[in-house]
């Protein structure tokens, strides 16, 4: 349920934070969740990874979408990237690295702080 | 363990943010900029553009209310109380489409490029400063603020582009400052005036003088005189007609009795001049028509008028579609961006147009200082101190800011040092009428609100530079044109050849009247014209210049406006994209006769026959104009190059009159012969050679002939984004006929920057585009909607409205400003 429930705090956060802040909240919010309340380094990857992810594909989606690729079509050919679809694909995917390396940083200073007892308890 | 863990973890995460938040080369600093929330999917457009929605904003600093309406290509019209409301509004509109082509032309001007674009934009940017578009945009500043009308519309027109910027969050940014990594700065009046002088430096920023000094000293003044020539020696079709009275006693002309021959100031030292930026030939195609005719020769029995200003096609336009209207004015037209007002355009009453005069207002002088600290310089038998303007040019990604310490004489500023690296000529300095002081806005708004022939001529007295031919025609009938600016009063040929900066004798001394500038007035013929050739015949008592653009297009506007009855603006029309090649016509069966008498191989036959057989129309389609364009470049070059090129020094060919005369009329002329080669070249081996010369060039470039050798293939006109770098905002490939030396003067990448024609009579009926829209962002709808109908020579009818009330069905639209 964790693993869940962090999915949804960066997920919410991020989504919501981003139009008030700067890009670099998908970087601090996993961090910070990660660093709040995280259990194994994979998951702690994975979940920041996929909530950041799911956030930006949703957004570059609706709006590639509502402006029907008018500006990121012509993006992509700048990139030499084949089609709006792929850069959206590239972007989601950098997205969730920079987020799930956050969370995985989060996640070992974590370890600094939290007794082995409590996480390996289940 | 953990603590290595922990620590490489967070450096790595650190790094990567750090890695996404700045710039890598050309790589805009990605986080931002792939952001969905604020990176570039934001510059998006739906096809249903946001033009297309009512808005009511509250503004700062309105006096009272205004009202604009959008038509369905995008174009304001505005309704304002008063003139500060009404230029505040035109501000904030073309910051709204146009914000980023304001910041880059301004920057280009003032040399403020390398703040925002790195160290590859130096040279461009000193270059900038040295030519003094600085202290030529503060001289012309202070006039135009010490006029109470100019000021209070520079002043809006500030504030309208401030209130747009500030409202703008950091996902609207224009996407050029995504893709760059800068932000927009605030508007100033003083860059209302650099894009005055951005435009003086494109239509009268170049120089022969270095060009013609060098071909002095090595052909001698007998050849000179011969091969360069004041006025045209085989045709010409002035833009004064030839015979029009000259109704003023003309000034003397200052020094003419001390007149020393012009190559006093180089004889003594052989050195020869270095090719510099500015003494690079004039690109043909930059250039313009205009033309009116009067009632009698038209269906309604009202004057018809018509402008084509010919520049550098880019995406956005250079120009921006406005109607501005007050209780005292109502104007449409197209205005520059930077710029308030109309600078091209009609009103209720009357109708105007520009198009480039090409007279000589750059010369440069040869300046001897003193020491190297360029304090003093020698000037009429004495050392003579100089000023000095530090210019600060700050270098994006370079802590410090390059220094450059401008020298003016009274001439003007230095240009070029003797000594300096990567230049081998002689101290310069450049006088140049960008550095006189004028109110060019105050022009545009006198005729704004024209109302007749008088307004029109006291609109023109306001005017400097660049020097323009202002086409006119009135309700009440009247047609007119004058060559205006403001001309120095020169001894003849002063300028052609570099000029002694240390004697008197060779100063600017004093000007033309402006009432004697060259105009006519419902002249008998029955029209008027320009298409930037001769301003008059030789008979006009001053000196403008020794050359002027080729006079094909004129001489073709005049034979067919001279043919026209019964005319209409779609007669206009068809004649602004009138194809016709006046050069093919004149030399061309000169030409085939030379290769009539010799063996050509079977493709060679083909080309011939094409060429025999052709119209001598540029269209699209046809494969002639490629051979014939590609011909007469190469045999120019046969003709010339052996003695008039040099890849380091400045050189020119004689002008393109002159070859058509040695062509025509001096067959056995000496410079037939290729002085490289052994052999003796007539002409008519001149002509063999450079054919099959140009057909080998063709199939190098095209593939054998075939379709792909078609016109519009080969000429491959193309319009290209301002940044000239980014490809996917380009226009796709134009499939049109034309041609530099055609009334569709387009080429490559110049041509028709916008086309109007307006019916004058009791209602006013126009009709305009420009090949590209009104907006400026490339994912907007209106980027380049109207190209497609550039592109096939249509045009649109321009919706003039009489009040914001008007129902249309083209008005989509309403945006409300209120006072808050």
């Amino acid at each position: 349920m964790r693993v869940l429930g962090n999915y949804f705090i960066i997920l919410v956060a991020t989504g919501l934070l981003q139009f008030i802040l700067p890009w670099w909240v998908i970087a601090v919010v996993p961090f910070l969740v990660c660093l709040w309340r995280s259990k194994h380094a994979g998951v702690a990857y994975g979940v920041s990874l996929a909530a950041v992810s799911t956030v930006w594909l949703a957004y570059a989606t609706f709006v590639h979408n509502s402006t029907q690729g008018s500006m990121s079509n012509r993006i992509a050919e700048l990139f030499s990237l084949p089609s709006g679809a792929a850069l959206m694909f590239s972007v989601t995917l950098l997205s969730g690295l920079v987020a799930g390396f956050c969370g995985l940083a989060g996640y070992y200073v974590r370890q600094l702080f939290v007794k082995e007892t409590i996480v390996t308890r289940t | 363990m953990k603590y290595v863990k922990a620590l490489l973890s967070v450096a790595f995460a650190v790094f990567l943010v750090f890695a996404l938040s700045r710039p890598w080369g050309p790589v805009p600093a990605l986080g931002p900029f792939i952001s969905p929330y604020t990176g570039f999917w934001q510059n998006g457009e739906a096809p249903f553009s946001e033009h297309f929605g009512d808005r009511e904003l509250e503004l700062d600093s309105l006096r009272e209310g205004v009202t604009i309406r959008f038509d369905d290509v995008g174009v304001p019209h505005i309704f304002a109380q008063n003139n500060y409301d009404l230029y505040y509004t035109q501000g904030y509109v073309t910051a709204k489409d146009r914000l980023w082509q304001m910041d880059l032309q301004t920057r280009a001007a003032a040399g403020r490029l390398s703040e925002v674009l790195g160290s590859r934009t130096v040279e461009m940017d000193r270059r900038a400063r040295r030519m003094g578009m600085g202290y030529g945009a503060e001289v012309n500043l202070k006039t135009t603020m010490s006029d109470p009308i100019s000021r209070e519309a520079l002043l809006g027109y500030t504030a309208g582009i401030n209130a747009y910027i500030d409202q703008l969050s950091a996902k609207n940014v224009p996407i050029e400052y995504k893709l760059l990594g800068y932000e927009p700065e605030h508007w100033t009046p003083i860059k209302c005036m650099y894009m005055l002088e951005q435009m003086t430096l494109t239509l009268a920023g170049r120089a022969d003088d270095l060009a013609m000094t060098n071909l002095l000293k090595s052909l001698g003044q007998g050849t000179v005189n011969d091969l360069f020539p004041d006025y045209p020696l085989l045709k010409e079709s002035p833009v004064i007609p030839a015979g029009t009275p000259w109704n003023f006693t003309p000034l003397p002309i200052p020094g003419t009795s001390t007149k020393k021959t012009t190559s006093d100031s180089t004889d003594t030292e052989n050195e020869m001049m270095p090719a510099i930026p500015l003494s690079e030939p004039n690109v043909e195609g930059l250039g313009s028509n205009n033309w009116a005719i009067s009632g009698a020769k038209s269906a309604t029995g009202y004057p018809i008028l018509s402008n084509d200003p010919h520049l550098e096609l880019t995406l956005p336009s250079i120009w921006y579609q406005v109607q501005l209207h007050t209780p005292d004015m109502n104007v449409y037209g197209v205005s520059l961006p930077g710029i308030p007002g109309v600078v091209i355009g009609f009103n209720q009453n009357v109708a105007w147009g520009v198009t480039n005069v090409d007279a000589d207002v750059l010369d440069l002088y040869k300046i001897k200082f003193r020491d190297s600290t360029h304090a003093e310089y020698w000037y009429n038998n004495a050392w003579r101190k100089t000023r000095k303007r530090l210019e600060m040019i700050a270098v994006k990604g370079s802590s410090d800011s390059i220094r450059e310490n401008v020298i003016y004489t009274h001439h003007g500023p230095i240009i070029n040092y003797e000594g300096e690296k990567g230049y081998t000529g002689p101290t310069l300095a450049a006088k140049w009428i960008g550095h006189e002081p004028g109110n060019g806005f105050r022009t545009f708004y006198e005729l704004n609100i024209a109302r007749n022939y008088d307004d029109y001529r006291k609109a023109l007295t306001y005017y400097v530079g660049p020097a323009q031919n202002f086409v006119f025609a009135d309700n009440s009938k009247n047609i007119a044109i004058t060559v205006n600016g403001k001309f120095p009063l020169k001894r003849k040929e002063q300028g052609k050849f570099l000029l002694d900066g240390s004697n008197p004798a060779d100063d600017w001394r004093g000007w033309i009247p402006m009432a004697q500038n060259p105009t006519v007035k419902n002249p008998p013929r029955g029209y008027v014209s320009s298409a930037n050739q001769s301003s008059t015949d030789p008979s006009y008592p001053y000196y403008i210049n020794w050359r002027f653009a080729p006079p094909e297009r004129a001489i073709r506007i005049n034979e067919r406006l001279e043919q026209m009855t019964q005319a209409t603006a779609d007669s206009f029309r068809v004649l602004q994209n009138d194809n016709f090649s006046v050069l093919a016509r004149t030399i061309l069966p000169t030409l085939l006769e030379y290769l009539r008498t010799i063996p050509l191989g079977p493709f060679q036959k083909v080309a011939y026959q094409t060429l025999a057989d052709w119209n001598m129309v540029n269209s699209a389609e046809a494969i002639a104009p490629s051979i014939f364009e590609e011909w007469v470049v190469t045999l120019g070059s046969a003709i010339w190059k052996d003695e008039f090129h040099s890849d380091s020094l400045a050189f020119r060919y004689p002008t393109r009159d002159r070859t058509e005369y040695l062509i025509l009329k001096q067959p056995d002329a000496r410079w037939f012969d290729n002085v490289k080669t052994p052999a003796k070249e007539t002409i008519s081996d001149i002509v063999q050679q450079s054919f099959k010369a140009a057909l080998d060039s063709l199939t190098a470039r095209h593939g054998p002939m075939s379709p792909t050798w078609r016109w519009a293939d080969v000429k491959d006109t193309e319009i290209v984004h301002l940044s000239r770098a980014l490809k996917p905002f380009n226009s796709k490939p134009i499939r049109n006929g034309g041609g530099g030396s055609v009334v569709n003067a387009s080429t490559h990448h110049h041509g028709p920057s916008w086309r109007m024609v307006v019916e004058l009579g009791p209602e006013p009926k126009a009709y305009g585009l420009y090949p590209g829209g009104q907006s400026g962002n490339p994912a907007s709808p209106l980027y380049m909607n109207m190209l497609a109908k550039w592109e096939k020579g249509e045009l649109n009818e321009l919706l003039f409205m009489k009040s914001p009330e008007e129902k249309n069905s083209r008005l989509q639209s309403t945006w409300t400003f209120k006072k808050k």
